[in-house]
């Protein structure tokens, strides 16, 4: 589901220095309602791009537009938009709701109203209520993940931007955070999400936007990303009886580049041109009646692609 | 990064079981606090809490040793305090408060900063014990102590034994490095146990010095307002004995006088009605304790016996306390 | 001490004021890699301190090693190596050095711990920073630090608690490969605690899982994340339509998933179905192999309905 006819979010031409280090070095990027993935190596920039669209930073070079707006100084958009950071600055001394409805009502919400908002935010971000009293200080990381992910739905914003926001959080709380981001997307809400996880990004977003070295490197949807594979070396691995034999069918073939057998029921076999591969080992396997318990390839996911992509 | 270049490579090697892990944990701390400052502090604990002393040997020993004449009276004077049975307890009673300084810049910050990075976490996934631990800062802040405290006293000691050149006079005065090295030892005790157990409470580094400094500084100033040393007031007894001086006449006399005054002036006592809140500052408590080792007297109005109760059980209490909260550290979060 | 369990728990119990942190726990931890999981708050850190002996048991008895860690816990340190999940280092300390003292506090000769520090630090892909202080480190330097002290002593067994922390697929896949490298060529004994189910599928040969003190699922990998025999997991390319069609002809029940094909072949036949099928067709089949539940899925039923498996 890519976006309406003008981009929630736009970065034209940005570039970004912390003195000589880059932070973002030219970048033209786009991202409307849904679910998009931000993903790249550490220092790739992805925290620099989720501030400038917050309106924390501006950019040495280019423009930023958020909801069509320039976010530098602009409060009225503060209102329309959520940010949950990677880095932990909350108020010790206050509590989890406290904290919430404090920042709900910087954003013009009154007393009443923020709090309701509050405590909401808190159950769909799933803290335990019975921790609601206690003072953030004595919360553990994954309660304290769950406060910043409140604070940024809270005001049930149009765009959300979140900064590695399933850190700390065990598998339980994880599946469900995903399946939140993703209810709120499928409601219309423009979600920008940056994430090392990448099966996990794969499993939930519509569109992923890929940064490497201040640079955007690839943009797509999953599977437009995925069949970027079929351009790249790739391995297919088949477990099965006599992978010699089967191997000796496939050498001969133009597509395949290396075979190896690397122990006595499986055989790896490697190509530029998995495309033509695959149907010479099904065909091969057929030929020779080889029983197969399992074939795949350990490349055929998103981690494969951005390694292959980084590496190049 | 090809990290699998180098391989994995087990370890045959000799394991020591019973090492001594606090020396290695009071290296580690040691090194951490090399900095300028605490040499600079060493300096400034030489020259001025052992200065008054050395000063004093230097006129009574060397200046006539190069034949040069004091002015009349003058040897006399110098002779009066180091011939002093007080002389020696009372340098190490000035330099305690200059071993609880070095103290605080060695340690205050110690378990605070440990506790920031995790080093305790560290500590506690290795083969250390919670007393390792302990022995080990301990260790390192009473190294810092001793170069304050043991090690100019003996200097001055050798240097006094030499120049005397006679066996009587060891003999004599045998019992002064053995009170050192026991009164050095009480100090480092003192100081480690006050210093690091504060600094176990304080999660930050600087507040951690902060804390140390001013409850020694408030402790101190509580008890000289209560009960102020006489040097400090006026006194029937310090006008008597600076009477004699003036009207002494024969070097006999002149001594006898200055002992007198020397008396008069004891840092230990106090005119004051609560002479007993004497023992509130840790200079006052540790200098008594001194005067005890040394076998010298205590003036009359200092609390008898408490001073001991107070030196070896308030850093026992904060040792013990430091024990507990190295204890209650969450090694996973 | 060369077969066995690595950790036997037996009735193992620790309260923490009301709650019960670890419930009547019977376990033996196998030899191998091994995954601990669990939500959090289920008793994995208690469980660790317990095995390390800085907790005791209020209950029950274990052994870590053939040691008794309560008895010794000093012993079990030392033939155990830890590696934490926060920032653990000593200021004032540079890479090399912190792992050298390590090496030292674990009762090694100072000269042997230097060496074998710079041996561990090449292992773990530390280079030219290693001479820096550790204050200065970044999360990924700290992290290799951190593995690095967990292995200069040579440890039989290893704790590995959240180790790819922070860092981002690059470093997650090496200290992964050193995982496997580990406890493949050198045979040593993990437990590697991890929210990101997928590393421990890719790295571990079996689990054990926590919830709410007590043991919710355990076995090997396999095991654990067995589907039911006879049933495949099918994915490829290109509308699945006609293969769907093509093997419900050939006897095999098949259901279409987000994503992939689950079919159920006909008892004995394997995968041969799904091939003869493709190639027939032709269908741009991607991959074949037998039905596995997710570690994430097993975990989240798991958590929502425990019981001692």
């Amino acid at each position: 589901m890519t976006g309406a006819a003008t981009p929630i979010l736009e970065a034209r031409g940005v570039s970004r220095w912390y003195g000589p280090v880059i932070g973002l070095n030219a970048v033209n990027l786009e991202a409307g309602t849904g679910l998009t993935a931000l993903v790249g190596p550490n220092g790739a920039g992805k925290s620099t791009l989720l501030r400038l669209f917050t309106g924390e930073l501006r950019p040495d070079q280019g423009r930023v537009r958020v909801l069509g707006e320039d976010p530098w100084n602009r409060p009225a958009l503060f209102r329309r938009v959520g940010y949950c950071p990677e880095q932990d600055s909350l108020y010790e001394d206050m509590d989890a709701p406290g904290f919430v409805a404090y920042l709900l009502r910087l954003r013009g919400f009154d007393a009443a109203a923020a709090r309701t908002r509050a405590e909401a935010a808190l159950s769909s971000a799933g803290l335990d209520p019975a921790a609601w009293g206690r003072r953030v200080a004595g919360y553990s990381k994954g309660m304290r993940q769950r406060v910043r992910i409140a604070q940024a739905i809270a005001h049930d914003p149009e765009v959300l931007l979140l900064d590695e926001p399933l850190t700390g959080l065990d598998p339980v709380g994880r599946r469900s955070l995903r399946g939140l981001f993703r209810g709120l997307a499928d409601r219309g809400a423009s979600i920008l999400l940056s994430s090392h996880v990448l099966h996990e990004v794969e499993a939930t977003t519509d569109r992923i936007l890929l940064l490497h070295r201040a640079r955007l490197l690839a943009t797509g949807t999953v599977s437009e990303i995925r069949s970027l594979l079929d351009r790249h070396p790739h391995s297919v691995e088949v477990a099965c009886d006599r992978p010699r034999e089967l191997a000796a069918r496939l050498v001969g073939l133009p597509e395949v580049e290396s075979i190896r057998v690397p122990s006595p029921d499986l055989l790896v076999v490697q190509s530029r041109t998995p495309q033509a591969l695959y149907p010479a080992v099904v065909r091969a396997v057929e030929e020779g009646g080889h029983r197969v318990s399992r074939m795949g390839s350990p490349d055929d996911d998103l981690e494969s692609v951005f390694h292959y992509l980084v590496r190049r | 990064m090809p990290i699998l270049e180098q391989g994995y490579e087990p370890y045959r090697g000799p394991v020591d079981r019973g090492a001594a892990r606090f020396l290695a944990i009071a290296g580690a701390a040691i090194k951490r606090n090399r900095h300028r400052y605490a040499w600079i502090l060493l300096l400034l604990s030489w020259i001025f809490g052992s200065s008054v002393e050395y000063f004093f040997v230097f006129f009574v020993y060397a200046v006539p040793a190069m034949g040069i004449q004091g002015g009349p009276g003058g040897e006399a004077f110098f002779q009066a305090f180091v011939d002093h049975p007080n002389f020696h307890s009372d340098m190490m009673a000035s330099q305690v408060f200059w071993a609880l300084a070095m103290a605080t810049v060695v340690g205050a910050g110690e378990i605070a900063e440990d506790f920031r990075t995790g080093a305790l976490v560290f500590y506690l996934g290795r083969p250390v014990t919670r007393l390792d631990y302990v022995l080990g800062k301990s260790a390192a802040v009473s190294v810092a102590v001793l170069a304050v405290t043991l090690a100019p006293t003996l200097l001055l000691f050798c240097a006094q034994a030499l120049f005397e050149g006679s066996w009587t006079w060891l003999r004599d005065h045998a019992r002064v490095p053995l009170a050192a090295a026991t009164m050095s030892l009480l100090v480092c005790v003192f100081a480690s146990g006050f210093v690091l157990g504060i600094s176990s409470l304080v999660r930050r580094r600087r507040w951690a010095t902060v804390t140390v400094v001013a409850v020694l500084v408030g402790l101190t100033v509580v008890a000289s307002v209560l009960a102020p040393a006489r040097a400090w007031t006026s006194d029937r007894e310090q006008e008597q004995a600076a009477q004699a001086v003036r009207a002494a006449t024969t070097p006999e006399e002149r001594k006898a006088a200055y002992r007198r005054l020397s008396d008069a002036l004891d840092p230990l006592g106090s005119g004051s009605a609560m002479a007993e809140w004497r023992a509130l500052s840790p200079g006052s408590l540790l200098a008594a304790c001194g005067r005890d080792l040394f076998g010298n007297p205590l003036p009359g109005n200092f609390p008898p016996g408490r001073h001991w109760a107070l030196a070896l059980g308030v850093p026992v209490l904060l040792l013990g306390v430091l024990a507990r909260r190295v204890r209650g550290v969450e090694v996973v979060s | 001490m060369a077969d066995g369990p690595v950790v036997t728990l037996e009735g193992v119990s620790r309260d923490f004021g009301r709650v019960r942190a670890l419930d009547s726990v019977t376990l033996d931890i196998p030899r191998g890699a091994v995954g601990l999981l669990g939500p959090n708050g289920a008793g994995k850190s208690t469980m660790l301190k317990v095995i390390l002996g800085l907790l005791p048991p209020g209950a029950g008895s274990l052994r870590v090693l053939g040691v008794d860690p309560v008895r010794d816990p000093t012993e079990v340190r030392r033939r155990v190596g830890y590696m934490p999940e926060q920032d653990a280092y000593v200021t004032g300390l540079t890479g090399v050095e912190s792992v050298s003292f390590a090496g030292v506090l674990s009762g090694l000769p100072r000269s042997a711990a230097m060496q074998r520090a710079h041996t561990v630090l090449n292992y773990v892909g530390l280079e030219e920073v290693r001479y820096r202080k550790v204050e200065e480190y970044s999360t990924g330097m700290r992290q290799r630090v951190r593995l690095a002290q967990a292995l200069v002593h040579d440890p039989e067994l290893l704790f590995l608690d959240e180790p790819t922390n922070g860092l981002d697929p690059a470093g997650r896949e090496e200290v992964l490969d050193v995982v496997r490298d580990l406890a493949g060529r050198h045979g040593k004994n993990l437990v590697l605690c991890s929210h990101l189910l997928r590393d421990v599928e890719r790295t571990c040969s079996s689990v054990v899982l926590l919830a709410q003190g007590r043991v919710a699922r355990r076995g090997t990998m396999a095991e654990v994340r067995g589907g039911r025999k006879d049933w495949l997991r099918v994915t490829g390319r290109g509308d699945p339509g006609p293969m769907e069609e093509a093997l419900r002809a050939a006897g095999c029940t098949v259901t279409r998933e987000p994503g992939h094909l689950l079919v159920g072949v006909p008892a004995g036949t394997g995968t041969a179905p799904v091939f003869r099928a493709a190639a027939a067709l032709p269908w741009d089949l991607r991959s074949v192999g037998p039905e596995e539940v997710s570690l994430e899925d097993v975990f989240v039923e798991a958590v929502s309905a425990p019981g001692p498996a």
